[in-house]
């Protein structure tokens, strides 16, 4: 989705949030918390044209938002990333919450000494 | 030691149990592993199959502010194939902290608690120990971390008790919108158990205990030992609540006593509500 930006809110909690004006709609922009954005320095002046790619959805309140995974500011070239290719939030950083991560499913990696010695489980492994 | 346990589990509990941003949920799985080396053998060595099942609790940050709090706790247990000595139930507490310094750094820092009972009670053991992590984001898709564990088991028998210390790396890639690979490599030095074979008594060194083990039917002597291992794990997302896992490592174990080679793996399916 292609269009240019307005009316940046950086919420003390919640996700950091835009308008983004298309030739066609108007959409409400999710991306992540405000230290996120900060530590990325991203700037976004109302104006600033922007592409973003995400999941579009119809609020219960009418609107149009799109959960941002992805977002390019082509006038400077930067690209702003959300969530990874599976929908993980990047600024929870550990992969905990990843794709198939289980909790009972550690890697066997570093298995000798005892009984579980290479048998996986919570304490074992790398995730 | 009460002192210790105190700051490293019942301290972060207090903690975690006040913290209410965070995400929360149940998970059950089955997995099925296989390991050629179960008796940790320098010749060669008792292959096994076993099957795993789990349920467990974790509590992960919202991610909203920089540090959060975690918490997992998992009840597993586990029916071997054909050595059911191995049998065994486990229970595993594990509070953390995670700080994120920057949005493409994540420090973890997790002491982990674990009571387990084998049907071969002499491998009964109380474990506890901690692990320091750091993860890079590279690209949107693509991770490293590395790792370093420190883990002391006590074992009802000596000669299956052991602390070691691990260093590890890994690199991820988010392939698809439900695919994960990861490739790992990992360095150990500590204790373990070891079969040798034949009576080992002759050559034992200093630090060195032995017991007969019934469980493996032959001596067992405890040792210190490198082991580099390597590692290939994939994750794939079935459905929104459905997942499945499957890995292979092999590890190359070296001590006095001579070098153990071990290939293992596992296919696991699991449910989170």
């Amino acid at each position: 989705m292609q269009g240019t930006a307005t009316g940046l809110i950086r919420p003390e909690s919640g996700p950091v949030r835009f308008h983004l004006h298309s030739d066609r709609d108007e959409y409400t922009v999710l991306t992540g918390p405000a230290w996120y954005w900060s530590d990325l320095s991203i700037e976004l002046p109302d104006g600033t044209p922007v592409r973003v790619q995400g999941s579009k959805s119809l609020g219960r309140d009418g609107n149009l938002y799109i959960i941002a995974q992805e977002m390019e500011t082509p006038r400077t070239r930067r690209f702003f990333f959300f969530r990874d290719e599976g929908g993980f939030p990047l600024w929870k950083g550990s992969g905990a919450g990843r794709t198939g991560h289980g909790i009972g499913m550690g890697s066997p990696m570093g298995g000798h000494g005892g009984t579980g010695g290479g048998h996986g489980g919570g304490t074992r492994g790398h995730r | 030691m009460k002192k210790t346990i105190f700051l490293a589990f019942v301290f972060p509990m207090i903690l975690l149990f006040g913290y209410a941003a965070a995400h929360a949920g149940w998970e059950a799985g089955t997995v099925v592993r296989f390991d050629t080396n179960v008796n940790r053998s320098i010749d060669g060595g008792k292959s096994d199959g076993f099957l795993v099942g789990h349920l467990g609790f974790a509590r992960t940050p919202t991610g909203e502010r920089r540090w959060g709090v975690t918490m997992s706790a998992t009840l597993e247990g586990a029916a071997y194939a054909k050595i059911s000595d191995l049998d065994y139930v486990a229970v595993t507490g594990s509070p953390g902290i995670v700080f994120v310094p920057h949005a493409l750094w994540t420090v973890a820092v997790t002491p982990f608690l674990q009571a387990k009972g084998v049907r071969d009670a002499d491998q009964s053991a109380i474990a506890f120990g901690g692990r320091v992590s750091i993860e890079e984001r590279i690209w949107r898709n693509l991770y490293l971390g590395q790792y370093y564990v420190y883990t002391d088991s006590g074992a009802n028998i000596d000669t299956f008790s052991f602390s070691e210390h691990s260093l590890g790396a890994y690199a991820g890639l988010v392939a698809t919108r439900a695919l994960t690979v990861e490739l790992g490599y990992e360095f150990t030095r500590g204790d373990s158990f070891r079969v040798v074979g034949t009576s080992a008594s002759s050559t034992l060194g200093p630090g060195m205990h032995q017991h007969f083990s019934s469980a493996f039917g032959t001596d067992v002597v405890r040792e210190e030992v490198d082991s580099h291992a390597v590692s290939v794990s994939v994750s794939k997302e079935w459905a929104r609540d459905l997942f499945s896992r499957a890995g292979y490592t092999f590890t190359n174990m070296n001590g006095d006593l001579g070098t153990s080679t071990i290939h293992a793996g596992y296919f696991g399916l699991g449910y989170r509500f």
